[in-house]
């Protein structure tokens, strides 16, 4: 993992009590542990004490500023996600306005270490096709990361309008048959199928969301773990996680994103042929959401195995271990001995039959090719490799 | 009221719509919130927007949005509903803090039996005399553009396309006078207490 993929944390200063506070990248907000006072992030000119010497583009700095009241100064509690705060002393109003417009969630992790390592060390001992020597590799380290993923939620509302195209099935009589009816013999009655067109007049009001990787799964040995919208999600603040994960860098822009689940949202969703189709989206909201992933490390002699946990339900997302190539070998032996019986009967019955020869023989050619084939695709492999079903 | 804006919140007062039903309610009254979108509409001549301008000619023909739900089928019908009618709404100004309660008969229940007070269906509303607003001003004018579909759809037979152009050019949050009546089912359970709505009363 490339140090710059990570989110450093930096220390700043408490502007209430002066108290170091550490502020990570990926938090809006801090709570100072000294005063107890809400603390916003803020980006201001450096001050420079040559005011002629200063470039044309003062370098920036971070500060921390106390989240206040508007209107009498008192201290606001303010959490991320929350949009409107109100003020216990004198009542206002206050709007949070998000950061980039995008919230900060994760998944909280139900996982932890241990059971993060026995569930790896269970999937190397049973996983079919891994080489002997791993089933019991030695566990080398196990490392939390908070992968981020790009959600884009919106309202759709609109109607489609066109027309599908839908077989039919209709019982015809032969004109023999409508003349004389059930005189007729069964033969006059055939079925048609035939295309007819059907009216679209569909409405939706509907959530539509989307979802793109924030970060290089491919690279961590991982896949997309899959996201319903309906997992807990809770408000990614500093100082809750814990200090040892590691919590990802987002790549990418949010109004790329935002750009791509628009469009995908619109899309024609009723299937009609040319469909005249009003969709609108309102409402969007952007949302970076930190996946757990347990990164587990093993050593089986000088091979290394990969397993990535899910650390939210502890199962297996992806695993890479050297390969046990006896079984696959047994196999394709064991086809081959088959295909070569399976000829040589045919051969015979070719040879010894008067009947049928050239049946026999194309046969035969059939599975002597089809057993080649098979023999020549073989590859002996290195390692095995497995990745959740239905992510990606 | 407040809905948060460009530069920050901004308050504004609703409207309340008066009970105008000349027949007896049966259970209590409820406050719906509804957009009174007022559009600027470009439409064919035959579509059932020009036959809805034609009937309240002199006057321009507003759109109605529920906005107390995002639920399909309710924003559809009692929009559909209430743009068709064009009620005439007896409007004033703010929340109504005392709402003046009509005589009660009984309470309807869900299988159309009557009963005593206290004993209503499960499913009706989980709120008090006024509905929550889920839609606000922006999502009204998005909103808008679906009511006007949902008409254009309901009057027409086998609509294969529209053609339409249209731009909100006001909204105001009216809360609508309703009880939940579970043989109401065009109006998805709700029967407005408008005069142009007693018609409908089974």
């Amino acid at each position: 993992m490339a140090d710059g993929t990570v989110h450093n944390g930096i220390e700043l200063e408490c502007p209430q009590c002066g108290a170091p506070v550490v502020m990570p990248e990926y938090a809006d907000m801090a709570v100072c542990a000294s005063c107890g006072s809400t603390l916003a992030r803020q980006r201001r000119l450096r001050a420079v004490d040559d005011a002629e010497a200063a470039p044309p583009a003062a370098p920036e700095e971070q500060v921390l500023r106390s989240v206040q009241c508007s209107q009498c100064a008192g201290p606001l509690s303010a959490r991320e996600g929350r949009r409107i705060l109100v003020c216990r002393h004198c009542g206002v109003r206050v709007v949070v306005k998000q950061r980039g417009g995008v919230t900060r969630w994760y998944f909280p992790s139900r996982v932890d270490r241990l059971d993060a390592a026995a569930a790896a060390a269970g999937w190397l001992r049973e996983h079919p096709g891994i080489a002997k020597a791993a089933r019991g590799a030695r566990l080398v380290e196990s490392h939390l990361v908070y992968a981020p993923i790009w959600e884009h939620r919106t309202l759709l509302a609109g109607w489609e309008f066109g027309y599908k195209l839908r077989p039919q099935t209709e019982v015809v009589s032969s004109p023999v048959r409508a003349l004389f009816g059930r005189s007729g013999k069964e033969e006059d009655v055939r079925l048609d199928v035939r295309l007819v067109k059907e009216g679209v007049e569909e409405a939706h009001l509907k959530e539509r969301r989307f979802y793109q990787p924030a970060t290089d799964f491919e690279g961590l040995g991982a896949t997309r773990p899959r996201v319903t919208g309906r997992e807990l999600l809770v408000p990614l603040l500093a100082g809750e996680l814990e200090p040892s994960a590691t919590v990802l860098v987002a790549q990418g822009s949010a109004a790329d994103v935002a750009d791509r689940g628009r469009r995908a949202a619109v899309a024609p969703l009723s299937g009609a042929v040319a469909p005249d189709s009003h969709l609108f989206t309102f409402r969007e909201s952007m949302a970076l959401l930190y996946y757990p992933l347990w990164l587990v490390r093993f050593q089986a002699g000088d091979r290394a195995c990969r397993v990535v946990v899910n650390g939210r339900d502890g199962t297996v997302n992806s695993g890479v271990a050297p390969a046990s190539n006896r079984r696959r070998v047994a196999l394709l032996a064991a086809q081959a001995v088959l295909a070569a019986a399976a000829c040589a009967v045919l051969v015979w019955l070719a040879a010894t039959r008067d009947s049928g020869r050239a049946t026999m023989v194309a046969l035969a050619v059939i599975v002597f090719v089809a057993a080649a084939l098979a023999i020549w695709r073989f590859r002996m492999v290195g390692e095995v490799e497995y990745h959740e079903p239905f992510s990606g | 009221m407040y809905a948060p804006g460009e530069g920050g919140l901004s308050s504004f007062s609703p409207w309340t719509a008066a009970v105008t039903s000349e027949l007896a309610v049966a259970g209590d009254v409820r406050y719906l919130a509804v957009w009174r979108v007022t559009p600027s509409v470009r439409a064919a001549v035959d579509s059932a927007w020009e036959r809805i301008r034609r009937v309240v000619t002199p006057a321009e023909p507003d759109l109605y949005v529920p906005a107390f739900t995002l639920i399909r089928p309710v924003v559809q019908r009692l929009g559909v509903r209430l743009t068709e009618a064009q009620p005439s709404l007896e409007l004033a100004r703010g929340l109504a803090r005392e709402v003046t309660s009509r005589p009660s008969l009984v309470r309807v229940g869900r299988d159309g039996s009557m009963g005593a007070r206290g004993s209503g269906p499960a499913d009706e509303p989980g709120f008090g005399t006024f509905s929550p607003v889920l839609a606000g001003r922006e999502d009204a004018r998005v909103l808008a553009h679906f009511v006007y579909l949902a008409v254009e759809s309901y009057e027409t037979h086998d609509l294969r396309s529209v053609d339409y152009e249209l731009e909100t050019t006001g909204e105001e949050l009216i809360f609508i006078p309703a009880v939940w009546d579970p043989r109401q089912i065009h109006e998805s359970n709700w029967r407005l207490l408008l005069r142009e709505f007693d018609g409908l009363v089974a």
